[in-house]
């Protein structure tokens, strides 16, 4: 894609919104929406300046994702490290996939209460929990990808002798990567949603709780703008991801990109 | 069984073979029970040697090689010897290079760090270097260094992998059907490169095919597999000029002697 038809790509794109914002404006102006409740967009723009100005909203957002990345980085580590004891060892496997499944299945937020109750209303509570939440499609898609290796690449590294370090790290590993890749997204996403609810229904701290609290004191204007700046944290994040990809892997992104085989 | 009473092993080492097999067999399980592919194959192949296994598809010509490169284990009581001591597993003087260029080489490595495999944590990163650049010059890719695998043809795919092999410095060079799905121009290319490769750097060769002009032009000599289970029914030297020449070596009238009688031990080892 060359620079000017990106840049198009981009204008294009925010025909839309911008439309929307315009018809909301207007329709609030107007009187034509029924709900008092809901702010207009100048009143949530203003609510970002107020939020701003006295570093509510730089603490808050400090402290969420300080919840979601150590959550994220945490479950991913031991997702990995698990993924990869059950992909390479088949009695790993066979003693543990039922429990995988059974601890998998159950919804994250069902954990909340029980994290309270051991971590008390604290940092360790939510990340407890975004952790959680990371670890499974990180463990799943790792197993997958090194058990996957195929029977080629097997001969290969016997016939060069390396060792079981060395297969795990330079053909199990990199062999599970594109499929890692899209859980370690998903495991990112999956921490900022649970970090948020825990804050909701926990510890009464970061993003979660200011919501609570806007509504609490009836700011609806609030709420939009820390709804909003999740959104805009869950954007960002994704796309710093993709950066790290580019340049840690680009073996498998460039592949992942399209490349149309050997010539 | 009896063992041959043993006396001094290093004063038995059998050093002018690279390889010598005897009573090989092998046998799968399968659901009608079991099932011998190999019986009682026995080869040699002196060091320096260039030895061609040829034989139809499906007569254990891979199977054999693997027992070479030790990556699987014939029926008890075979003997593989590699340079005079009995082969255990795979041993880093043997190098192979598989049929299947693309699902052998690491798609998500470029192509220096595919020959690179083999020697990294082993040698130090100067010398790692100057091999890997030793022999990418020997295949002639080195400007390719830095392309991943998809994107390279065939030929050079398969050229990668031997230089993988080669930047091991093997004493011997296994190879399985490695031109197989190669078209007909860059096969007979990559015969002379290995023909140049091997003069240069005085690799022995063990190479299975079933192309029959592929194992006169290339071999000193020619194992024909035939039978089921398979045993080595015919066993031809080759002594055809050095260098070889796509053009006059396959004019040459020895080398239409040598390919009729390969031809027709393969015709009546089919009839059995």
């Amino acid at each position: 894609m060359t620079a000017s038809s990106r840049t198009r790509g981009v204008l294009l794109g925010l025909i839309v919104p911008a439309a929307i914002i315009v018809i909301w404006q207007l329709a609030k102006s107007l009187g034509a929406l029924p709900y008092d409740n809901v702010p207009s967009p100048f009143q949530i723009v203003r609510s970002y300046g107020a939020l701003i100005a006295d570093g509510e909203l730089a603490r808050n957002l400090g402290h969420t994702l300080l919840a979601c990345l150590g959550g994220w980085a945490l479950g991913s580590a031991i997702g990995i490290a698990l993924g990869v004891g059950l992909g390479v060892s088949r009695a790993a496997w066979n003693y543990s996939m039922a429990s995988v499944e059974v601890l998998r299945a159950i919804p994250a937020i069902a954990f909340v209460p029980i994290a309270v109750i051991i971590f008390t209303q604290t940092l360790q509570m939510e990340i407890s929990i975004a952790t959680w939440v990371a670890i499974w499609p990180v463990t799943v898609s790792t197993m997958n990808g090194v058990a996957s290796v195929s029977s080629e690449h097997h001969d290969v590294a016997r016939s060069l002798r390396l060792s079981w370090l060395e297969r795990v790290t330079k053909l199990a590993l990199p062999t599970a990567m594109p499929k890692l890749l899209v859980a370690l997204r998903l495991s990112l996403s999956g921490a900022l949603v649970l970090a948020i609810v825990a804050e909701i229904v926990g510890n009464p701290a970061g993003i979660g709780y200011a919501l609570v609290s806007a509504q609490q004191a009836l700011r609806p204007d609030e709420m939009f703008a820390y709804i909003l700046l999740t959104g805009v944290i869950g954007l960002v994040l994704n796309g710093l991801l993709s950066l790290v990809y580019r340049y840690a892997a680009p073996g498998v992104t460039a592949r992942m990109e399209g490349a149309t085989g050997g010539a | 069984m009896t063992m041959p009473a043993t006396t001094d092993p290093v004063a038995e080492r059998d050093t002018a073979h690279a390889f010598a097999c005897e009573g090989l067999f092998v046998e799968y399980d399968t659901k009608r029970g079991p099932l011998r592919v190999l019986e009682d194959v026995t080869f040699t192949c002196k060091q320096g040697e260039f030895v061609s296994i040829l034989g139809p598809s499906g007569t254990g010509k891979t199977t054999l090689l693997r027992i070479l490169a030790g990556l699987l284990t014939p029926g008890a009581g075979s003997s593989v010897q590699f340079q005079g001591a009995e082969l255990t597993g795979p041993n880093p003087g043997v190098a192979i290079v598989f049929q299947n260029y693309a699902a052998s080489l690491l798609q998500w490595r470029t192509v220096e760090r595919n020959v690179a495999l083999g020697l990294e944590g082993r040698v130090g990163k100067d010398e790692r270097n100057a091999r890997v650049q030793e022999a990418l010059e020997l295949v002639g890719l080195a400007d390719r260094r830095h392309d991943y695998p998809w994107q390279l043809s065939g030929g050079m795919q398969q050229r990668v992998q031997i230089a993988r092999a080669l930047v091991m410095r093997p004493a011997v060079l296994l190879m399985d059907e490695p031109f197989g799905a190669l078209d007909a121009m860059t096969k007979s290319q990559l015969q002379d490169e290995l023909l140049r490769v091997r003069a240069l750097t005085g690799t022995t060769v063990v190479f299975v095919t079933h192309d029959i002009d592929e194992a006169v032009y290339l071999s000193d000599r020619v194992f024909v597999l035939s039978g089921k289970p398979a045993r080595v029914s015919t066993e031809l030297g080759v002594e055809l000029p050095q260098p070889r020449s796509q053009v006059t070596t396959k004019e040459d009238p020895e080398y239409l002697r040598i390919r009729h009688e390969v031809y027709s031990a393969l015709r009546t080892g089919d009839g059995h």
